[in-house]
């Protein structure tokens, strides 16, 4: 046994040192496993690391630097165009210009999704916390502000992502840019029952994606600095085994044969569990899709492809209708690539294009039987994403000079680390646009029981 | 058409125009299965009780129809598993006409490659045969089942109704309430899809197929997205006969408990009405004075028990400058997009009664593949008509004459519900067409070579909530045929979402705006589909607990 | 009239139709920002800004407020839900105050609510409620326009300000009246109203027109701007609390806490008995407030909100909004105190250097007496 710890965080993403960091700050032992091989790092743009987390690491002291994306833009394929910022005033003038009618209540949907971003996060601290049959009367308390139950912050979240905003909206580009951009992030259908929890904290200004303008390992560095400077141990392998079902610690076994014994496993995204093996159904109630992999594509493009509407700095979502990416998840759900990919890109430096898309199926499904990726699905994913991309970007596809696809969470029969799911022990934070913010928070509350 | 059904219009005073009513404690508007079920609560407790219906039928449409010369069917629900224990006792109804031809009806359940189970109608008896008990996954099935059941058991009184005035257990309470080791557990069949509990206790198979089919029959939602699992609670938390789980066949089928509420009614002096169309709900001072009548007269009374939809309430009954903004937004509900269908078929032979003769008198269940059932929710959402349905299957004569020692033929009829097929107001022939195929070909799983012995079939898109089927629209049949189908579609709605979705909905529609003595047990304030009618019995308990505060009624 | 609570950190903000205008008048260079909006807070001091309201009248540029046009058969009826303002009595030309209530009874907003013409309302309220204004929509056969940022809007107070608006044009007979139509070629809606004792008019007109209008107001004779600093010392003395300083709406919170208007001090701006409103419901079966809000005057020169009231020595509430009054020459506030507290002589804590504890009295305002006077009346017709 190498250690004993109260929490080990699997994967390293800034999600993760976060938690790893902030945890260890309150006094937490805490260690975090790196896998050793390194995945590509993308320049994708993340979410940002959110004041309260600045405030408890001190970041000031680090050399970070970020500037938030200029814009969201939604694209549709007769070359319209949606775009907000971050500024939720000026977003309301520009929709105004662009003859989107809902302009005006556009600042009331950004606070309303702001207090839904509360009552999930509560409500996610909840759920993982009820897993554990902690004592009674414990905790719970603290989990309610002025007697609101966590069932009524689920009967509201319980609804679909379309109702809402049908029930919200009028203009459908309106739709179809909220839909796109908040669903795309996690991989779901806009018709699926408890949808509604994607659009939590998205376009709130405090949950603003970030662009680092230092290299991302740069900014891991200053992380994983924080993170050794508040007493976290770092292991550099990956997970093997969890071991222990059933009792009130589990065993971590590394790739390198150290094993730790720890309270809770704790993933920040479902992307996470699955770099780390775990499946991301594990914490995960609602709001979180199953059986799903992602996708990352970088293409080489030749120099004279521009950003539309000049915004270098954007977002881009491919989107026409909220009815493709239910078409998309039902086709993630049943074992199979979408037809019309969903696909989110950014132009991460000239030349350089990086789309990312949530629905992937995590394994195929082909007459009852399940098969994991191959290198021509791959092939055929990269040619349906720059298909999907010429047609939105006029032409795109000549200019591609050279297109690199990677899968992040398939299916991997041999190496799937077998803990018997749900493991009320292995906390799978489920995706969101606020990754840290909400994973720092739910792993204070997992401690806040200790 | 009805047959022995007395009649249900009763010769009532019509109010007429500028006339104004007194002495009248309660009005009940809607005369489906909850408003008779209100109306006879109110009545029996001493309250001078008017119901009102909008057409002739009272009752509803859950009715027995003939489809052929001289084949009458149970035309609606077609079992019973819900039904108000409470309701039963009080009214009596078992004085009234109502009695089992079968109180435990076992399910044999039907694969594509497996051979069949058959489940006990007692859901805690288990296996019947040794053979299941040898099954792969039967062992850890069983103790899953006991567990769910369980929770299904404590979670029971949350989703029988709508909570009124503040009586009865909320889901919340009840969570909170239970011992460390069921609260987890009670959260997760909360919130979690059926995959997302299923998956754990088993990698597939038979168990996993039939209780996937159970969890998603007749529920909006499929077995992959959140909050579905909450349909298996809701299936198994159900009492009928005194059993919960468990599921009856009336003599004469669920139209039986219709007609004997209809009994109680009509003995206990509600004065009926109808057709009658209500044009207001007359609020004074903030509390309900009254209704108007589309005529022009009015009915002087506190209490209105309104069961008709919520949009009803919302467009005509009380109107918009009435009710409170947020009331509005809580019980909007969207429109649903999978439905079921209900087919009626008269065969041109009687079922033979021979080795298959125990299991024709069970509920038939025709359980897809998991992954298929996954794709037919995806198809049906999609509008596109599924191959693979769930399909229910009952032949009533044989449930009605498995108790008698005789050994006539029985009536060659067969009721099925097939679910999820893509909600389609107005269904072009190419759908029908599809739908009627689909239908058949799932059948066939249950009942091999069917097809070739169909005299007349009916197939209608079912309704999801309210509990009945949509009123039979008149059919043309095709004389041509002498195989004839008919396919109508007369939809009343679509499925409802999910169990969660209606539990929360109907509680915010039973708070009906918090006008003073309106009460709500509409369609939206049922949770579940089937003939249940506990909305509309606690309605008229919280109306009675209402009145008699204010000393109107004794 | 009332502005809601100043957000400078929030955005950019935009010029109101008025800005080149007040901006070309605005020694001290002092601003804020309201609902996005570029608000003066000073344009010389507050004691000359205050001699000027007492002595003859000002204007004020109340582009900051929103604005709402409602139109359609059903616009009284959607209004009287919407908002407490019994919108349904008011004939053409006159306008009445109210407030915007959840269906708890919860504040979310106060409201002015004019009618215009048979079926055209203005309704003006501190926050914009574009979200709220459709829900309350359904089911009614109307049209809003938020015409906030179409048009521009200007506030003349004093007791000269009718004289001072004739002079310009516009005739208002009596208070509560409203006129709408062409004053010298500009289209322009006015009303006549009240900050407290001191009498006001406030004009709607064209964006285009902002800077005529101005200079033709200007051009009169002891006219001269007012920024939101001294519009402060009014509005307390007036006893109007100020959404989102002295009360936090009831939509921007996610606690269910309801503050009712009785807790705020204005009862009478939702009497039961006007018939239904959004809310009533909810009112009728409310808690008494555990705690109000209320007008002080403290026996200092200098207070900052968040300030402890103390009462019977021990902490009872705080300030939420305050300013120097020039003609009391004391500090004027708004504070939420337990209603127990109350029947206890009140104090605060004053700043450094004093650090001592200073008399804090309830102020009567116009607001308060209205409330006074509505409850003993209500308490006369239960008895």
């Amino acid at each position: 046994m190498t250690g004993h710890f109260d929490l080990v965080v699997a994967d390293d993403d800034a999600a993760g040192l976060c938690v790893a960091a902030c945890a260890a700050r309150k006094g937490a032992r805490v260690a975090l496993v790196r896998p050793e091989a390194k995945r590509p790092r993308t320049a994708r743009a993340a979410s940002a690391i959110p004041n309260f987390v600045w405030r408890r690491l001190d970041l000031q002291k680090y050399d970070l630097s970020f500037s938030p994306v200029s814009a969201i833009v939604s694209l549709s394929a007769d070359g319209e165009i949606v775009k907000t910022v971050e500024s939720v005033a000026r977003s309301a003038d520009d929709l105004e210009t662009r003859g989107v009618s809902d302009f005006d209540v556009w600042s009331d949907f950004v606070r309303e999704v702001d207090m839904m971003t509360r009552r999930t996060d509560r409500l996610r601290g909840e759920f993982a916390l009820d897993e554990f049959g902690r004592a009674e009367g414990a905790g719970r308390a603290n989990g309610r502000i002025n007697g609101a139950s966590p069932i009524e912050d689920l009967a509201v979240l319980s609804h679909s992502c379309t109702d809402f905003l049908d029930d919200y909206f009028n203009d459908e580009r309106m739709k179809t840019h909220v839909g796109a951009r908040a669903l795309s992030a996690v991989g779901l259908g806009g018709a699926e029952p408890g949808s509604v929890v994607a659009l939590a904290g998205v376009f709130a200004p405090s949950a603003w994606p970030v662009r680092s303008t230092m290299d991302a390992e740069d900014v891991e560095k200053a992380l994983e600095s924080a993170c050794e400077e508040a007493g976290a141990e770092i292991f550099s392998a990956a997970v093997h085994a969890v071991k222990g079902a059933g009792e009130k610690f589990r065993i971590v076994a590394l790739s390198d044969g150290q094993e730790l014994k720890t309270r809770y496993l704790f993933c920040a995204s479902p992307d996470a569990a699955r770099r780390a093996g775990l499946s991301p159904f594990a914490g995960a109630a609602f709001g979180a899709a199953s059986g799903a992999a992602s996708a990352t594509i970088r293409l080489k493009v030749s120099d004279d492809v521009v950003a539309p509407d000049g915004e270098d700095g954007a977002i881009f979502h491919l989107a026409d209708d909220l009815r493709e990416l239910q078409a998309a998840r039902d086709a993630v759900v049943e074992g199979r690539l979408p037809d019309t990919l969903p696909i989110e890109f950014q132009f991460s430096a000239p030349g350089e294009i990086i789309a990312y898309t949530a629905y992937c199926p995590d394994r195929f499904m082909e007459d009852g039987e399940a098969r994991e990726w191959t290198s021509q699905d791959r092939q055929a994913l990269g040619a349906r994403a720059i298909e999907r991309l010429s047609s939105h970007l006029g032409g795109l596809g000549d200019k591609v000079v050279r297109s690199d696809v990677s899968i992040d969470g398939a299916y991997d029969g041999e190496n799937a680390v077998s803990a018997e799911a749900p493991d009320p022990r292995i906390i799978v934070q489920p995706a969101s646009v606020n990754t840290i913010a909400a994973a720092v928070t739910l792993a204070d509350r997992l401690l806040h029981e200790h | 058409m009805s047959t022995d059904a007395p009649s249900p219009v009763s010769a009532g005073r019509q109010t007429s125009a500028g006339r104004i009513e007194g002495g009248i404690d309660a009005v009940v508007i809607g005369a489906g299965p909850n408003g008779l079920a209100a109306a006879a609560s109110l009545a029996r407790a001493g309250a001078r009780t008017v119901l009102l219906g909008a057409t002739a039928d009272i009752g509803g449409d859950g009715r027995r129809r003939e489809i052929a010369p001289g084949v009458v069917v149970n035309d609606g629900e077609h079992l019973v598993s819900h039904l108000d224990a409470t309701l039963i006792s009080e009214l009596g109804l078992y004085k009234h006409g109502v009695e089992y031809a079968a109180r435990r009806l076992d399910t044999t359940y039907f694969f594509d490659d497996e051979p069949t189970i058959t489940l006990s109608g007692d859901p805690t008896q288990g296996f019947q045969s040794p053979d299941v008990a040898a099954l792969p996954h039967a062992a850890a099935f069983q103790r899953f089942f006991d567990e769910m059941i369980r929770g299904a058991g404590l979670l029971a009184p949350a989703l029988a109704g709508p909570r009124f005035g503040g009586k009865g257990a909320t889901l919340d309470e009840i969570i909170e309430r239970a011992d460390d080791e069921m609260r987890p557990r009670l959260m997760r069949y909360a919130s979690a899809s059926v995959d997302a509990v299923l998956e754990p206790v088993f990698d597939g198979g038979a168990f996993r197929d039939l209780l996937t089919a159970e969890a998603t029959f007749r529920q909006g939602a499929g077995p992959h997205e959140p909050f579905s699992f909450l349909g298996l609670i809701k299936r198994f938390s159900g009492e009928s006969a005194g059993l919960q789980g468990a599921v009856a066949y009336p003599v004469g089928g669920p139209a039986a408990v219709v007609d004997a509420l209809r009994r109680v009614v009509q003995n206990a002096r509600v004065d009926i009405r109808a057709p009658v169309k209500v044009r207001d709900i007359i609020i004074e001072y903030d509390k309900v004075a009254g209704v108007e009548l589309a005529g022009g007269g009015q009915i002087r009374t506190s209490i209105v028990v309104y069961a008709e939809s919520v949009q009803s309430l919302l467009s005509n009954a009380l109107g918009a400058e009435d009710v409170d903004i947020e009331y509005q937004r809580r019980v909007a509900r969207p429109a649903g997009a999978i439905a079921s269908a209900q087919a009626l078929i008269k065969l041109t032979k009687a079922p033979s009664a021979g080795d298959e003769a125990s299991a024709l008198a069970n509920r038939l269940v025709y359980a897809p593949p998991a992954a298929a059932l996954r794709k037919s929710f995806n198809d049906a959402r999609a509008g596109a008509v599924p191959e693979k349905l769930a399909v229910e299957a009952i032949f009533p004569g044989a449930i009605e004459r498995a108790g008698a020692d005789d050994n006539d033929d029985i009536a060659p009829v067969l009721s099925a519900i097939a679910h999820p097929l893509p909600f389609d107001p107005a269904p072009s022939q190419e759908t029908m067409d599809a739908v009627e195929k689909a239908v058949f070909d799932n059948l066939e799983l249950i009942a091999p070579g069917l097809a070739k012995h169909i005299d007349v079939a009916e197939i209608r898109f079912a309704a999801g909530a309210g509990g009945v089927f949509g009123a039979p629209s008149p059919a043309v049949k095709d004389e041509k045929d002498a195989k004839s189908v008919l396919l109508t579609a007369a939809p009343r709605g679509p499925a409802p979402a999910n169990v969660f979705d209606q539990w929360a909905r109907a509680n915010a529609a039973a708070t009906a705006s918090d006008v003073d003595g309106l009460f709500f047990c509409g369609p939206e304030a049922e949770i579940g589909v089937g003939l249940s009618c506990t909305a509309g019995r606690a309605a008229a308990a919280a109306a009675l607990r209402y009145g008699r505060k204010k000393g109107r009624v004794s | 009239m009332i502005f809601a609570a100043d957000d400078p950190l929030r955005d950019t903000p935009k010029p109101t139709a008025l800005f080149a205008a007040a901006a070309s008048y605005c020694e001290a260079n002092a601003w804020t920002s309201v609902n996005g909006w570029s608000v003066v807070r000073l344009f010389t001091s507050v004691e000359e800004e205050m001699r000027a309201v007492r002595s003859g009248a000002v204007i004020a540029d109340l582009g900051a407020i929103v604005r709402y046009a409602v139109r359609g058969e059903d616009a009284a009826e959607m209004l009287a839900r919407l908002t407490t303002a019994p919108a349904m009595r008011l004939k053409a030309g006159e306008s009445a105050r109210g407030l915007i209530l959840t269906d708890q009874g919860a504040v979310i907003d106060l409201a002015e609510v004019s009618r215009l013409s048979d079926e055209l309302f203005l309704l003006t309220t501190p926050h914009p409620h574009g979200r709220r204004m459709r829900l309350a929509a359904r089911g009614f056969n109307v049209a809003y326009d938020d015409i906030s940022a179409q048009v521009a809007a200007l506030g003349i107070f004093g007791p000269a300000a009718r004289e001072t608006a004739a002079k310009t044009g516009v005739d208002l007979a009596g208070e509560g009246a409203t006129a709408s139509g062409h004053v010298r070629g500009v289209e322009t809606a006015a009303r006549s109203t009240q900050f407290g004792a001191v009498p006001g008019v406030e004009l709607v007109f064209p964006r285009e027109d902002a800077l005529t209008v101005w200079e033709r107001l200007m051009r009169v004779e002891g006219v001269c701007p007012i920024g939101l600093d001294t519009l402060e010392v009014l509005r307390i003395e007036s006893g109007a609390p100020r959404t989102g300083a002295d009360f936090i709406s009831a939509e921007h919170k996610i606690t269910p806490h309801v503050r009712t208007p009785a807790a705020l001090g204005l009862p009478h701006l939702a009497p039961l008995e006007r018939g239904w409103f959004n809310g009533r419901r909810g009112l009728r079966g409310a808690a008494k407030p555990t705690r109000r809000l209320v007008a002080l005057t403290l026996d200092t020169e200098e207070a900052a909100p968040g300030g402890a009231v103390l009462a019977d020595a021990r902490p009872a509430g705080r300030i939420t909004t305050c300013a120097y009054s020039p003609a009391a020459k004391r500090v004027i506030a708004f504070a939420d105190v337990a209603a127990a507290a109350l029947k206890y002589p009140l104090e605060v804590a004053a700043p450094p250097p004093a650090e001592e504890r200073v008399r804090a009295a309830l102020l009567e305002t116009p607001e308060s007496a209205l409330a006074r006077d509505f409850l003993a009346m209500q308490k006369k017709s239960t008895e």
